[in-house]
């Protein structure tokens, strides 16, 4: 009897090991894990799919007696050109040692050129495959994809995931690009509340040439003025990440600056910090600098029209702290305060504003998301859907509203006046 | 026809005679009638628990086995032969009752007594045995011997007693010479405890551990007087639980100092302390220590029907009493808890627990045991509370990391590369490279050169054992790692996985879990996580249909029963206001809800 019980229970590992064991197994040492992902528009075929693959090795520092990092490369790079992007990799495979895995990608870049066509069925194909994270962040990259990958090698980083995982943080403490995931952006794809967006990358191959003038030369204010690719830094890595791509539907319609991905973000209650400049009402050829957050979230009041239109008011609120402050203005006193507030105020609601006529007149996309607001008024999804807010949003009101409070005057309380010499 | 019956005869259920198995070759009431008929003092000291404890034995009836009684039939000295003539194959069966020397009498005549005695111990081949002559000053004169062990006896103590016969009696002896032992007992022996016993088992239990026996001319009973004195080591510092806080006391080999020790600590006169034989041949003595108005008389009464119904010739250590009577002795958790610390002993006794001290062994088991009384010190009780609770989740945390680390880590890196953080995996991937193993095998190369290790540095000899075990850990992880046999990260997991096993407190808990790990190993790297919640899943079964002399192993958490504030986070002793629920003890109230009398002010307060 015992012995049958100990056979029976043999017999039931075997069965475990045999119908469900061993197969799925794989060492680290067989697998080839593709970091970053890049997809160009193909001359002959649909695409050409690069990849970065992490050299474990160098990154452990194991290559040579020296160490890894001043030898061989961290990742390396291969392109191919292809169907579709599952299909690339068995075509890697013929170049790799290594059953290439996607468990481990951070990054999906796709070029301008091909977001401007659309995404939607690669990126249904990729979300059907198991190896994929939908966690994973997707940016959309001026100029060629295969560019950015092969010249991107962050000088700080071993390994480039941890540049991408760090970027797709760092939005919240200025709000000049912004964070989507691939989840997130394949849900906005097939949503009809909300409009679609990315971060924008790029290689910037010049130095200090792309700048454009200043405030005090008759240009815009802030350092966000502009989009991946011309923001003026010489240096040793050629990647940037500056500004968002707007897209309607799945096509990429347009791009916004770093500025105004910051409003953006502000309308979507996702801006973190940052430091905005403004101009000082009192001392206009002077700017002052602030460093904002969000105080709490955007309040949104939507309306229905009797004649279908909507209307949409946004409170946006946000505290600054006094930081950069060119004139000698005693910026601390409580008379020159409201003035700061009234000021920043204004300029928010303007910045705004002018974001939101852009995504009106130019994209017809509603990346901020007031669908979201505006679906409260209906019960069930049929008549939402009868609405076609999409359509609608071209011609909604939107105000904003921006409720300012100077909470700190960073680590100065008081400015006295330069002395100005006896007279 | 009778192929029915053959047919029949199959599918009937028969008792399998062959194997041992766990029937007790014995019912309760032959144990018990066995034990009546040599009572012990101390025994005697509590007859009416005894009574209690009878009743209850009776509830425990096994079946008798009719082949076994059969097949060991008793054997009689009548015809003079000694102990050195009984075969090996009957010492199996032996039961107390067949040694030669059980029903033999005490004669009155000294020349048979001393014939016998030469008989019994094979003199003069045995040369310990010592055989001393002496005439006791009475007037008349009367002439006697008396038998000790050499080694075993306290010589000065001895000197005392042959002083006292030899010198200081010269009273006139009492006319019956058959009450010469009592009167030897009562008149002249200044020994502290003598006693007086007409069987030779008993004379003969008595000098052989370490008493002299005293035989007189014309009385037919013999004088015993306690005259032990062997070399021992003396009270020690713990050496496998040693402990910051608390007291620093360990149990040595001599069972009479170690019950000393716990009865020290509890001074109460319910703390009893019964004394059972186990051992045909060595009959090593085992106390049964409990508190009479506490302890659960089922419980007690279980405890001595188990221990009184081995038999097997020899035990030298609690080690394999614990094997004798636990009920499940083919998994792998030990349900007995074997300690060298008093405290501990005497807090478990406090809570209605049982001890069994075995003499010669310094470890005293206690029992019922639940696994989460496993994982504690006692320490945590002497500490403060925070410190103890903080401890204890601790060790919790290691009791899983024990086993499940290696496993996990195969699992992980073989089937889920996603769980993990991608610097991580690139970190440990990057190292593993060079290594020209498969992760199974390197895992279980560094399990077992730990293991190794472990095993070696408790077998060097001498005061190096302990350095060379550190050393050889260092250097064998350095050099494995150099020479790109394994990767830097599995010696660091092997090592906090070993770390982890090493704070399991008790030794066997920890050994379990040393050989789980290896299942869990093969289970990882065969099935993944799937594998290993495979394997805890039924570990957790397996587990929690162990019991501890009926007491579920897992309570109280499996079966949920009342928590009490000392499991898993220890609460301030002020809250210990119950004892533990499992053990069922006659007065379940340790403190009354508000123990702290300071607290209650007589002014309500005021004065404050």
């Amino acid at each position: 009897m015992r012995a049958a019980k100990f056979g029976a229970l043999f017999l039931t590992s075997l069965a475990f090991l045999l119908l469900t064991g061993c197969f799925g197994s794989r060492e680290t040492d067989e697998t080839g894990y593709i970091l970053a992902m890049g997809i160009d528009k193909g001359e002959k075929d649909n695409m050409v799919v690069t990849v970065s693959i992490a050299n474990t090795k160098a990154i452990a520092g194991m290559t040579g007696p020296g160490g890894g990092i001043g030898g061989a490369r961290n990742t390396l790079v291969q392109s191919v050109e292809t169907y579709g992007p599952l299909t690339s990799l068995e075509q890697f495979d013929t170049a790799v040692s290594r059953h290439l895995s996607l468990l481990h990608t951070k990054a999906y870049i796709f070029s301008e050129e091909f977001a401007r066509e659309g995404l939607e069925s690669w990126f249904g194909t990729l979300s059907r495959y198991y190896e994929l994270r939908a966690t994973s962040y997707v940016f959309v990259c001026r100029g060629k994809a295969k560019d950015f990958l092969e010249k991107n090698q962050p000088p700080l980083e071993i390994s480039p995931t941890k540049q991408y995982e760090i970027i797709g943080n760092l939005y919240k403490s200025h709000g000049l690009y912004q964070s989507n995931m691939f989840k997130d952006f394949y849900q906005h794809i097939k949503s009809w509340t909300t409009g679609p967006s990315l971060p924008l990358v790029a290689i910037h191959e010049g130095g200090l040439e792309t700048a454009k003038p200043g405030y005090n030369k008759g240009g815009e204010l802030g350092g966000g003025k502009y989009v991946a690719g011309e923001v003026p830094i010489s240096g040793e890595n050629k990647a940037q990440f500056c500004g968002t791509a707007v897209f309607l539907s799945d096509k990429m319609v347009g791009t916004l600056n770093g500025e105004e991905t910051r409003y953006y973000l502000m309308l979507r209650g996702e801006f973190n910090n940052g430091f905005i400049i403004i101009s000082y009402p009192l001392v206009p050829e002077n700017a002052l600098g602030l460093i904002v957050h969000q105080a709490r979230s955007p309040k949104y009041a939507t309306t229905i029209n009797d004649d279908g239109t909507v209307t949409i008011d946004v409170d946006i609120y946000l505290e600054a702290d006094l930081a950069g402050t060119l004139s000698n203005v005693d910026f601390e006193s409580t008379d020159v305060i409201p003035i700061i507030e009234g000021a920043f105020s204004s300029h928010v609601q303007q910045e705004c504003q002018r974001l939101i006529n852009r995504t009106q007149k130019e994209f017809k996309s509603d990346i901020c998301g007031f669908g979201e607001q505006v679906k409260g008024h209906f019960w069930t999804v049929q008549p939402w859907r009868e609405f076609n807010w999409n359509q609608k949003y071209p011609e909604a009101a939107v105000n904003v509203t921006a409720h300012t409070r100077i909470r700190r005057t960073g680590l100065k309380l008081k400015t006295s006046p330069v002395w100005e010499g006896g007279e | 026809m009778s192929i029915l019956n053959n047919l029949l005869k199959m599918i009937t259920y028969q008792e399998n005679t062959d194997r041992e198995g766990f029937v007790l070759e014995e019912t309760a009431d032959d144990g018990h009638a066995a034990r009546q008929s040599e009572p012990s003092p101390e025994s005697e000291a509590v007859p009416q628990y005894g009574e209690k404890a009878s009743a209850g034995r009776r509830a425990f009836k096994k079946p008798v086995r009719p082949a076994n009684k059969a097949g060991c039939k008793p054997r009689r000295i009548e015809d003079g032969s000694v102990a050195g003539e009984g075969r090996p194959d009957q010492a199996s069966c032996q039961a107390k009752s067949e040694q030669p020397a059980n029903n033999l009498s005490v004669s009155a005549s000294l020349e048979e007594n001393r014939e016998i005695v030469g008989k019994l111990y094979g003199l003069p081949v045995n040369r310990d045995i010592v055989v001393r002559d002496i005439v006791i000053g009475a007037s008349p004169a009367i002439n006697g011997f008396i038998v000790f062990i050499d080694g075993l006896v306290d010589k000065s103590v001895q000197d005392l007693l042959i002083q006292a016969l030899m010198f200081f009696a010269v009273r006139p002896a009492p006319p019956e010479k058959g009450k010469l032992a009592a009167y030897v007992k009562d008149r002249l022996l200044p020994g502290n405890q003598v006693s007086v016993q007409s069987r030779f088992r008993d004379v003969l239990d008595a000098v052989n551990y370490g008493d002299t026996a005293l035989f007189l001319e014309g009385c037919a009973e013999a004088v015993l007087v306690e005259t032990k004195g062997w070399e021992h080591r003396s009270v020690e510092r713990p050496t496998i639980e040693q402990m910051v806080r608390g007291p620093q006391e360990a149990f040595g080999e001599t069972l009479r100092s170690n019950t000393a020790l716990v009865r020290k600590l509890v001074k109460n006169e319910n703390l009893t302390t019964e004394f059972l034989n186990v051992g045909a041949r060595n009959r090593v003595n085992v106390a049964v220590m409990y508190m009479r108005d506490l302890a659960d008389p089922a419980l007690v009464a279980e405890v001595k029907r188990r221990v009184g119904s081995i038999k097997t010739d020899f035990i030298v250590d609690s080690g394999m009493l614990e094997e004798f009577i636990q009920e499940n002795p083919y998994n792998l958790n030990p349900t007995i808890m074997a300690t060298e610390r008093p405290d501990r002993v005497a807090a478990s006794i406090i809570d209605g627990k049982v001890a069994l001290a075995v003499d010669g062994s310094p470890f005293v088991l206690i029992m019922p045991v639940t696994m989460y009384e496993m994982l504690h010190t006692g320490e945590e009780i002497y500490s403060r509370w925070q410190f103890g609770t903080f401890i204890r989740y601790l060790r919790a945390l290691a009791f899983y990391l024990a086993f499940l680390l290696p496993g996990f880590y195969l699992a992980v890196i073989l089937f889920h590369h996603e769980m993990i953080p991608t610097e991580l995996l690139l970190a440990i991937a990057g190292n593993r490279e060079k290594v020209p193993f498969p992760s199974l095998i390197e895992v279980l190369l560094m399990e077992i050169s730990f293991e190794l290790i472990r095993e070696a540095g408790l077998r060097i000899p001498g005061v190096m054992g302990s350095t060379i075990g550190i050393v050889g850990a260092l250097i064998l992880g350095q050099a494995a790692v150099q020479a790109n046999i394994v990767s830097p990260i599995l010696v660091i997991l092997v090592a906090v996985t070993g770390l982890s096993s090493f704070a399991i407190p008790y030794y066997s808990l920890a050994f379990a879990l040393r050989i789980y790990r290896f299942f869990y190993i093969i289970l990882g790297a065969t099935l993944g996580v799937f594998g290993i919640a495979a394997g805890l899943f039924t570990q957790a079964i397996l587990t929690a249909n162990l019991k501890s002399f009926g007491v579920p192993y897992l309570a109280p958490a499996g079966p949920r029963t009342v928590a009490g504030a000392d499991v898993v986070a220890r609460l301030p002793v002020f809250f210990h206001e119950n004892r533990p629920d499992y053990l069922n003890p006659q007065d379940i109230t340790r403190q009354p809800e508000v123990s702290r009398g300071w607290l209650i002010r007589k002014d309500g307060g005021k004065d404050n």
